[in-house]
């Protein structure tokens, strides 16, 4: 039995092992997000299903457009020259470089046209309007000077490119502006990841390399010495994410556990409970790595940041039992126990529960933080009195007894009490003022923004915003998802949209828009038609001969021969046809997306907010909108509703919670009064420091909570048990919480040098704050409480 | 594989760019005697700072690859220093091409349409190109033809000099391998101009009745271009 209690943590070993194995990182933005917004599941349909998103782009900026276009040729070229590094490289329209791919397109275009136009293609072709065309043809040859006209004509004599408005726009040769900027000087490689790039681990060799292989492109003769190279993209920013995590966790981890040491060092100056303090940190941090591993299985951007905080809390626990310890050094661990777990205990179910409350923020990310610091709070709590304290303790107790129960030098009391005495009332009624004052001119604003989402000093970040200052377009876009079981639904969707945006812009209420319409096949029409392009291209024969009559040779006939061809192949299909060539899955995979419960298309409106494109599409069913730039106040509006609610319902809690711990109102009113001192403290540093309110920092509200009212009971209930000695609650209660709120700020201001911006901004907050709050639990409540109680005489 | 539309496009845009392009330098190439290649554009060059104006009748041949036979149409061109043309193919005019300064306008008078190429629109580059081969016609000096165009050969034949260029810029070799000028090494007058393009396709002018330096009516280089006639930008976005 005694063997089994001793060595029976073993056991454990065996799921620590399995959660480590199953840890993961996610370094996507999106699954941050709270997936009930409409525009969120917009930006994660297209992330999972169109091609662009998984592509890494090079940017290419040039003093001149054929330098520009020059630099991303010779780019293209060089990351092609490895397979297994990148599996294409596409630095133009992929039909430029394979014309062959274009008659397939224009046949499966003609598929899509209505069947009168497919009937008049046919008339056109008879026997008497041919001849008539072909000698225009040949006189338009002679005189035109359109580049355009004479390779359509000379190279299309039958009119097959001469498709129907709708059906010409989508026709390839003008897909040069999603290579290039306006004035040519900008240019976009898209490059798609080939095998030597397989997942997140290997994300940042894969970009280096391919780093590597453009440098050396870029040092090569004939490289135009003024063209710069940038890297954006999701490659980009999942290398960027899953380096910047890896250096996150070690610098928060490793300062924030060194400021714990260095200050347990400087409170206690003895080595043998700090370093056991440091173990059973780092055990705490694995346990709770792995407690995420079996229950969460993969960490996201935010949530890692959970091994900072939780050291700062952890600690808490650990320098309590110390302290105690220390106190009464003739007593054994369990009697130490004894005095202290309850309230240990206490406080890391009041912890846990605060930081779990996060899961209800609605944000994933901050949510799944909330749950590890949660689970590595009791974890720490159970290790630090089960663990820690036996060993630090050690077999003879700790030697001689620790300033305690308010031994201080009587010099060093009297500022202490001067203050409390005579100056806390007046400088808290001084900062009021002049805080009020400074928070009338210029009160924290609120970031509306994406930015907290973002890098931090993120070349794929600067990369992109160039990227998008040059290809933006005026008003801003919102993109449109139209979905469908099958092809017929989305097509009848996407027919209905384009009336609706029609008449919306006719109205002005919607700039423009562009929807893949001429692109989307009818399955109805397409049956038709066929039945006439299966008709023509037996016919080839006829064509050719009417061509070598007017003069023609047989390279006039090559576009031709290959619609036919395809014309044909198509006729073999059954349902619905797709064109196969590289260059039509390259084009259509930019706005066409077959998932597993159908189809999905992809548009975009011009000039208009989401309201308003919402309301001209309202009578549309399957419509999603989306777009990064509509993100932010949608989850800032999010954020507002859930966070008001989360702060009322702790308030609320709180207030229960201090009324059952007290037994009075005096006292509750007190922690209230402290808690609202402390957030207007923290409102003041907020302004200084031109802080903004964002939608990853509003969550810092309800952790403050439950740091503050931590503090305001400790102290006022210390102020209870040493019946108002305020010598004895600062030398105890009140050291032991500047020791614990120091290592929680550490915790916390470890974050602040985070690469993720939200993360950040909590982190710099929740320090603030955190301090904030200690600062008006030590030096303003004794002496509100002293005020209230009216126990002047003992401060006296 | 035979050829089918992306490129047959740029193999036309090639056709039609280089004929301007070959226009304009036929335009200035009138000049001294030859001896060799650098004393003959030595003398040539030097000669551009008397030219006011030219103009000349031509007769243009199409070698097109889409054809069995070539295309042959007459025409007219003006010239007036530093950057001014008009060119008119056909009798009567089927097509007029027409440039002042920074942009070019293609005038189809029979469809009663026009085409505005500002020369500093993105997806110009096509015109850009033509337009700095064809300043190249009217160079300030040898180092600024030198910059543009490397001389591959001068040959000499029955009192004619052919001299063959190939221009410097990346993007217009893609399209035009080869500028081939024909001068008579008496006057240096020029009778022809060729342009040979990767597709293999050709254009060639034969030039008779020039003029040079006779005045030319400003509006010669006007488009005036009636209420009736469309006009469209192709390269705007």
């Amino acid at each position: 039995m005694n063997v089994l209690r001793r060595w029976g943590w073993l056991l454990l070993l065996g799921p620590v092992v399995i959660g480590l194995a199953r840890l993961r990182f996610d370094a996507d933005v999106l699954n941050l997000l709270p997936g009930e917004l409409p525009v969120v599941q917009g930006l994660k349909l297209h992330q999972r299903y169109f091609a662009q998103d998984a592509e890494l782009i090079v940017t290419i900026a040039a003093d001149d457009p054929d330098s520009a276009a020059h630099a991303a040729q010779l780019a293209a070229e060089c990351l092609r020259a490895d397979p297994d590094l990148v599996a294409s490289a596409t630095w133009r329209p992929p039909w430029l470089e394979h014309p062959e791919d274009t008659a397939e397109f224009i046949a499966w275009l003609w598929l899509n046209q209505p069947p009168e136009a497919m009937r008049r293609l046919e008339a056109g072709l008879a026997a008497t309007p041919l001849r008539e065309r072909l000698r225009a043809t040949r006189e338009a040859l002679a005189t035109s000077m359109s580049p355009a006209e004479i390779g359509r004509l000379g190279y299309d004599p039958l009119g097959l490119t001469d498709l129907p408005a709708s059906g010409a726009a989508a026709s390839p040769g003008q897909g040069e502006e999603q290579f290039t900027s306006a004035d040519g000087t900008f240019r976009l490689v898209f490059v798609e990841p080939g095998p030597a790039s397989s997942g997140f681990a290997t994300a940042h060799t894969w970009l280096t390399r391919v780093r590597a292989r453009l440098d050396e492109c870029v040092r090569r003769d004939g490289w135009p010495a003024e063209a710069r190279v940038a890297l954006t993209g999701k490659p980009a920013f999942v290398a960027e994410a899953a380096t910047g995590m890896r250096a996150d966790i070690r610098s928060s981890v490793a300062g924030t556990l060194a400021v714990i040491l260095i200050l347990f060092w400087l409170a206690h100056r003895r080595w043998r409970p700090l370093l056991w303090l440091g173990f059973f940190l780092q055990v705490i941090l694995l346990g709770t790595a792995a407690l995420g591993g079996l229950l969460v299985g993969t960490l996201n951007l935010v949530s890692f940041g959970f091994a900072a905080i939780l050291l700062g809390l952890a600690v808490d626990y650990g320098l309590v039992l110390y302290q105690e310890a220390r106190a009464h050094g003739d007593l054994p661990a369990a009697a130490v126990r004894e005095r202290v777990g309850g309230g240990i205990r206490g406080s890391a179910v009041t912890t846990a529960t605060a930081f779990a409350l996060l899961l209800l923020s609605g944000l994933p990310g901050l949510g799944q933080l909330g749950l590890l610091v949660a689970l590595g709070v009791l974890l720490g709590a159970i290790v630090m009195l089960y663990g820690f304290l036996p060993l630090a303790r050690g077999e003879h107790g700790t030697t001689g007894r620790h300033g305690g129960d308010g031994q201080r030098s009587p010099a060093a009391q009297s500022p202490v009490r001067f203050w409390h005495a005579r100056l806390a009332n007046p400088v808290a009624t001084l900062l009021l003022v002049v805080g009020g004052l400074v928070l009338w001119q210029r009160f924290p604003s609120v970031d509306h923004s994406t930015q907290p989402l973002s890098p931090r000093h993120s070349p794929a970040d600067a990369a992109m915003k160039e990227l998008e200052h040059h290809f933006a377009r005026k008003g801003g876009s919102v993109f449109t998802l139209v979905s469908g079981q099958d092809e017929a639904e989305v097509r009848e969707r996407l027919s209905r949209l384009e009336d609706a945006f029609r008449v919306a812009g006719s109205h002005g209420t919607v700039g423009g828009h562009e929807l893949p319409l001429a692109l989307w096949p009818v399955p109805g029409w397409q049956r038709v038609n066929l039945a006439v392009a299966s008709a023509l291209a037996d016919r080839t024969e006829d064509f050719r001969g009417a061509l070598r009559e007017a003069g023609f040779s047989s390279e006039a006939m090559a576009l031709a021969e290959g619609v036919f061809r395809a014309w044909q192949a198509f006729a073999q299909a059954v349902g619905p046809v797709w064109p196969s060539s590289d260059s039509a899955r390259w084009l259509l995979a930019r706005v066409v997306a077959r998932t597993p419960d159908g189809w999905l298309a992809l548009g975009a409106v011009h000039g208009a907010g989401t309201e308003a494109v919402a309301q001209a599409a309202r009578d549309v069913a399957g419509v999603t909108f989306f777009g990064w730039q509509l993100l932010g106040e949608s989850l800032l509006q999010y954020m507002e509703t859930r966070v008001t609610w989360l702060f009322a319902m702790m308030l609320v809690a709180l207030v229960v919670c201090l009324r059952w711990t007290f037994g009075n109102w005096t006292e509750p009113g007190l922690s209230l009064a402290a808690l609202a001192f402390g957030l207007f403290l923290l409102l003041l540093v907020m302004a200084t420091a031109s802080w903004s309110w964002n939608l990853m920092n509003l969550t810092a509200l309800p952790l403050l909570l439950g740091a503050g009212v931590d503090y305001a009971i400790h102290v006022q209930l210390a102020l209870r048990r040493h019946a108002g000695d305020l010598s004895a609650v600062l030398g105890t209660t009140g050291r032991a919480l500047l020791l614990c709120s120091g290592t929680t700020v550490a915790a916390f201001g470890s974050l602040a040098w985070s690469s993720n911006a939200g993360l950040a901004s909590l982190g710099a907050v929740c320090a603030a704050g955190v301090a904030c709050m200690a600062t008006t639990a030590v030096g303003f409540l004794p002496a509100w409480h002293y005020a209230a109680r009216r126990h002047d005489a003992v401060m006296d | 594989m035979k050829p089918a539309l992306g490129r047959n496009v740029r193999g036309a845009e090639r056709f039609v760019v280089w004929g301007l392009v070959a226009l304009g330098l036929a335009a200035g190439a009138q000049g001294a005697g030859v001896a060799d290649a650098n004393a003959f554009l030595a003398a040539w060059l030097g000669a551009q700072g008397e030219l006011k104006t030219w103009s000349a009748d031509f007769t243009q041949t199409r070698t097109l690859k889409v054809l069995t036979e070539p295309l042959r149409t007459p025409g007219r061109l003006w010239f007036a220093a530093p950057d001014q043309f008009r060119w008119e193919l056909g009798q009567p005019p089927q097509t007029i091409a027409l440039r002042r300064t920074n942009e070019l306008f293609v005038i189809y008078p029979r469809l009663k349409r026009a085409e505005r190429y500002p020369m500093t629109a993105a997806g110009g580059e096509t015109w850009r190109d033509a337009l700095a081969l064809l300043d190249a016609g009217f160079p300030s000096g040898r180092a600024e033809f030198d910059a543009r165009f490397r001389v591959l050969s001068l040959v000499e034949t029955d009192g004619l000099a052919t001299v063959s260029l190939e221009p410097r810029s990346v993007s217009a070799r893609k399209f035009i391998k080869e500028i081939r000028l024909t001068l008579r090494t008496s006057d240096l007058a020029l009778t022809a101009n060729e342009l040979r393009f990767a597709d293999g396709s050709s254009l060639r002018n034969d030039f008779t009745n020039a003029l040079a330096n006779v005045a030319i009516p400003p509006e010669r280089f006007d488009p005036a271009l009636p209420a009736d006639i469309q006009v469209v930008e192709p390269l705007k976005r």
